[in-house]
């Protein structure tokens, strides 16, 4: 990785940090799996301030939003704390989960989507495919509060060509949504991409999340 | 090709009776569902969907190789558990590029919400 290595044995042994340190570190807890160590004393404070956070006293939060943090928070205290299991294999899990009404969950999301400017159609039951163009006046830039985001990272709209008074772009992102219902009396939102960059999709995805409410 | 929705893949093939249909800006209408629209319940969730690659446990020996995905998990969103407050979300996916597949991540930090 281009570190010298003598000056990180002097570094580890003396209990500096410095980048090289933290590297070795997370490439030894990434090898290991251990629960103690550099992300181990993460796992400890976050279990501190997690089991803080189980209890419903979110007055500012919608209820749906509430709600399904509260699940997420659940899944996360069941695999890191309760069950023991290693923090650092952290779960990955599809979708979104909530027990709210599914009309609920469906309104919240829509309109969730229509701040975003995120176009909709109904293409069958609880199913939904979506379209989002990046780089539109009035839209995403100025919903979330990073001008460095705006700045460089959609980049040259020049491209975006006009066609018969339709507007294309080649970063055009469509993706569909579905409501599944689970076995544990849950509901799922799953997304899935149809059309568009990967990246420009799953960065679309975490400013939804963010206007959801459930991060 | 144009019109291929699913396609940035060249190599697509379009098979006759199964063309997809064609998606017109303006039938993206924004209409929100109406009471008799959800009267019943959603569909009951798949259970394959949850088998996601980024869930699949680290080996050891770093050997380097993965299962290939089932085809009905590519390109469907996948949420990393973490502990609230989160200040970093992890989102990830995993799609097929001609006869390779491969899994996106993204880690972005969480906006914090003002008072």
């Amino acid at each position: 990785m281009g570190f010298d290595r003598n000056q990180l044995i002097e570094s580890l042994c003396n209990g500096i940090q410095n980048e090289a340190t933290v590297a070795y570190y997370l490439l030894l807890d990434n090898r290991f799996r251990v629960s103690s160590g550099y992300l181990g004393a993460e796992f400890q404070e976050t279990v501190d301030s997690g089991l803080n956070h189980m209890h419903p006293s979110e007055p500012l939060s919608p209820a749906l939003g509430h709600r399904m943090t509260g699940y997420m928070d659940y899944q996360g205290l069941t695999q890191l704390g309760l069950r023991g299991q290693s923090p650092a294999e952290r779960k990955w899990a599809l979708g979104l989960q909530s027990r709210a009404h599914p009309r609920e969950i469906m309104t919240e999301v829509l309109k969730a989507l229509q701040e975003l400017n995120v176009c909709w159609k109904k293409i069958g039951h609880y199913n939904m495919k979506c379209r989002w163009i990046p780089g539109i006046p009035g839209h995403l830039e100025g919903m979330v509060n990073n001008a460095v985001h705006s700045s460089h990272y959609f980049g040259d709209e020049s491209s975006i060509i006009e066609n018969d008074g339709i507007i294309k772009s080649p970063n055009v992102i469509k993706f569909e949504l579905q409501l599944y219902k689970t076995p544990e009396e849950k509901y799922l939102l799953d997304l899935q991409r149809v059309q568009g960059p990967q990246f420009v999709f799953l960065d679309l995805c975490a400013t939804f999340l963010t206007q959801l409410r459930v991060l | 090709m144009n019109n291929n929705q699913y396609g940035q893949v060249h190599d697509e093939v379009t098979v006759m009776g199964f063309e997809v249909p064609r998606s017109p800006d303006s039938s993206y209408n924004n209409v929100y569902p109406g009471s008799e629209d959800e009267a019943r319940d959603p569909p009951v969730a798949p259970p394959h969907l949850q088998n996601t690659l980024l869930s699949h446990p680290a080996s050891r020996e770093n050997s380097g190789s993965l299962p290939l995905p089932q085809n009905v998990i590519l390109n469907h969103l996948c949420i990393e558990n973490r502990e609230a407050p989160r200040s970093v979300v992890a989102l990830g996916f995993t799609h097929r590029f001609h006869s390779k597949y491969v899994t996106v991540v993204l880690y972005k930090p969480v906006p914090r919400r003002g008072s």
